[in-house]
């Protein structure tokens, strides 16, 4: 079957597709379909018309672009910084001062929005649950006369569990530009 | 600030007005340009697919290909039921909100 559409909307059509290169493919793709079923069938005086008033691909892509919503990626996450410095805070000042550093790396964590409910939920109970873990083996161990190795597991807790959590929600959250999972 | 009052309008409402035209009868992406532009409501198609793009993302409409006797395979808007609903609400909103804005904007009569 010979494709009868004449030159002036083929041009029309591949123009406009160039200038709408950088609106989400959602919408150009809806433009370029609704703008060809407008114009076919149409002869080269009726697609004429119809292409002056459609107006200049430039000016419709400049219009589109105006009403799409920005991408993410071209924008910095709300609280970002925070974010970041919450998980260094938890990460190092575990390590420098064992304790408060990593209660104030958690509450930072808590307030940043870099992560969701749960995601902050979890960060509380994971060393929770480590603890009473560690408190537990630290019994049966005094029971057995163990104490030696007993303290290490504690060096353990204060040590890598805050530290590998920082990684980890690091990891989480710059994976998804440092928002929180909608 | 005062060339963009007409924009900023329209930025409002633009949405609820493609909702009020669905509301009467399926249409498509031509057919809503054509009665936007006319209203002065857009500059040109380009800015209405965006918009329908979002309506249709938020569950207001849904499209549809339906082929006309004369003419080709068009794809047709309409209003899903949370569109109608939300279309309600806003015209609820809408009749006692210009009576405020008019009431405190409007030029003193005395």
């Amino acid at each position: 079957m010979t494709d009868t559409t004449p030159k002036n909307v083929t041009d029309y059509l591949a123009r406009l597709q160039t200038e709408l290169a950088d609106v989400p493919p959602e919408v150009s793709t809806d433009i370029v379909a609704g703008i060809r079923e407008e114009l076919q069938g149409l002869d080269q005086t009726e697609s004429e018309a119809r292409i002056a008033t459609l107006g200049d691909p430039a000016f419709i892509a400049a219009e589109a672009r105006a009403a799409s919503p920005t991408p993410v990626s071209e924008t910095t996450a709300p609280g970002r910084t925070l974010s970041i410095a919450a998980v260094l805070v938890l990460i190092l000042g575990s390590i420098v001062v064992p304790g408060v550093g990593a209660l104030v790396g958690l509450v930072w964590v808590s307030i940043a929005r870099a992560w969701s409910r749960t995601e902050k939920l979890v960060a509380w109970l994971v060393p929770i649950a480590v603890a009473i873990v560690v408190i537990v083996v630290l019994l049966i161990l005094a029971a057995s006369d163990h104490s030696a190795n007993g303290s290490h597991l504690s060096f353990l807790l204060a040590y890598l569990v805050f530290p590998i959590e920082g990684i980890v929600l690091a990891v989480r959250a710059r994976g998804r530009g440092w928002r929180a999972r909608a | 600030m005062t060339a963009d009052v007409a924009t900023q309008l329209r930025k409002g409402v633009v949405e609820y007005c493609v909702l009020g035209l669905l509301a009467r009868e399926p249409m498509y992406g031509w057919q809503l340009s054509e009665r936007l532009v006319s209203a002065g409501m857009i500059a040109s198609i380009g800015t209405l697919y965006p918009i329908l793009s979002r309506l249709r993302g938020q569950g207001l409409a849904t499209a549809y290909d339906e082929a006309s006797a004369a003419g080709p395979v068009r794809k047709y808007y309409r209003l899903t039921a949370a569109g109608t609903a939300q279309l309600d609400a806003f015209r609820r909103q809408w009749g006692p909100f210009t009576a405020t804005v008019q009431q405190l904007v409007g030029e003193d009569e005395s």
